[in-house]
């Protein structure tokens, strides 16, 4: 309810989506950040939540919800083509896609990570387990999420 | 005091509930169609959260509630991991939960569609990207047929008449309709276009209502896009001699060329959509996805 709220107030910025109270958020206008590596959420709260991290020093891009065909939500109703021209007009080298593991989520991943491929590296964020959780305590699906997402150790 | 049932079901659709919590309907073996809350599904440490994922079947035990049922406890019996390799798999896979759940009833066994709709979702888990498009649309005919619905391919639905497809003539042709009820000659279809207003009517009639005054533009423009009589189509003769396989349990010749499963997709979403009153609407994303140009790349 918060939200929608301030949403109603702030507005969004015009280049990434973000919520703002500029027409372009502080994010975007930020000089010392990298804008050639853009990270792709569904939502604002992403955007929040990944920079609590303190970890992300580039660019966003908020796509505003997830495809979900069978609510009707398809691919013209988020800002993707927006994204598409903004990585195909700048000089992205990355396209860091950073979406929930769920059918919406990867249905999403995919079709975003199959338009954007042809402009740039695209990668997507790793899901596994959560940090101090007991493996035997894992539910089914997360595991063999995990043990499909495994890699080398370095 | 809580009752509490045992059930075998697996996810067809999601949507979120307050801050954690998420409410499944899913098709059980024993009871059909239920919707159930898992209870903060949407915590990072929940074991709920892949649980309560799309296309995951699950061991479960349920308590009534007096508005909506709840999960109380969920043990992962298959899941499809598969499934999301691909954008062609994931979007068929939504197509067919889709229409499960147009069809599916609730408060009574549906075992034969679970069975169906399982079998099918891990062939299109299995199979290769290129086939995946074929698996759909065998699958869409015999969840049709398992609702009672199938359209009727190998005799003309008006005259009765044998339809012998000869994929030796490349200009042989029959009709479809939906209103009809599946394949027609291709005379039948041009005698039922001209008569496409005596047609709605009689249709109507057998369904109770009887509104002869109405004028056929009237009667298109009333009906919403997905239900309107119109277009029907014509089906060259590879074509219907794939749609007559269709209704065997194997697929024959999964590696035909995609733009008769594309044809054949059309007509059986059209179909679908007339019979059930309702658009799919993960149908669109198909179209996008299994495009010519997207479907060549990998
Ligand atoms: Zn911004």
């Amino acid at each position: 309810m918060a939200l929608v709220e301030a949403k109603l107030q702030v507005g969004y910025c015009s280049v990434c989506g973000h919520l703002s109270a500029e027409p372009v958020c502080d994010i975007c206008r930020a000089p010392n950040r990298d804008s050639k590596t853009i990270c792709i959420v569904a939502d604002s709260r992403d955007v929040i939540a990944l920079e609590k991290t303190r970890e992300y020093r580039g660019k966003y891009h908020v796509l505003g919800g997830l495809i979900s065909p069978i609510d009707g939500i398809g691919p013209e109703q988020l800002s993707i083509q927006q994204l598409v021209r903004r990585v195909s007009q700048q000089k992205v080298e990355e396209a860091i896609l950073a979406i929930s593991p769920s059918v919406e989520g990867e249905t999403t991943t995919l079709y975003v990570g199959h338009l954007l491929k042809p402009f740039t590296r695209v990668t997507r964020i790793a899901f596994g387990l959560p940090m101090g959780g007991d493996l035997e305590y894992a539910d089914e699906v997360t595991l063999a999420r995990a043990l499909e997402g495994r890699r080398d150790l370095e | 005091m809580s009752r509490t049932y045992k059930a075998i079901g697996i996810n067809l659709k999601a949507t979120l509930l307050g801050e954690a919590d998420r409410v499944l309907t899913i098709l059980t073996k024993e009871h059909g169609l239920i919707r159930a809350v898992a209870m903060g599904a949407r915590k990072q440490n929940s074991k709920m959260g892949g649980r309560s994922g799309l296309f995951v079947v699950n061991n479960l035990l349920i308590a009534q509630g007096k508005t909506l049922d709840k999960i109380t406890q969920a043990e992962t019996l298959e899941s499809y991991p598969g499934l999301g390799r691909t954008l062609k798999k994931l979007t068929a896979g939504q197509y067919l939960a889709e229409l499960v759940l147009n069809q599916a009833l609730s408060e009574q066994p549906q075992e034969d569609l679970f069975y169906l709709l399982n079998e099918h979702l891990g062939r299109i888990e299995r199979s290769h990207d290129t086939h995946v498009l074929a698996h759909l649309t065998h699958a869409i005919f015999q969840l049709l047929a398992i609702a009672g619905v199938a359209p009727q391919v190998h005799q003309c639905c008006l005259t009765q008449a044998l339809l012998k497809p000869d994929v030796s003539d490349p200009h042989w042709q029959a009709g479809f309709s939906a209103i009809a009820g599946g394949a027609v000659t291709l005379e039948a279809l041009e005698h039922m276009q001209a008569q496409d207003l005596l047609l709605s009517a009689r249709v109507r009639s057998t369904g109770g209502e009887y509104r002869a005054t109405l004028a056929p533009t009237a009667a298109i423009a009333a009906a919403p896009p997905h239900r309107s009589p119109s277009p029907n189509m014509t089906i060259n003769a590879v074509e219907l001699a794939v749609f007559q396989q269709l209704a065997h349990a194997e697929l024959s010749q999964p590696s035909i060329s995609s733009p008769v499963w594309l044809a054949l997709e059309r007509l059986l979403r059209q179909y679908a959509q007339y019979y059930f009153d309702r658009p799919i609407r993960s149908a669109a994303l198909i179209d996008t996805c299994f495009a010519p140009e997207l479907s060549e790349s990998p």
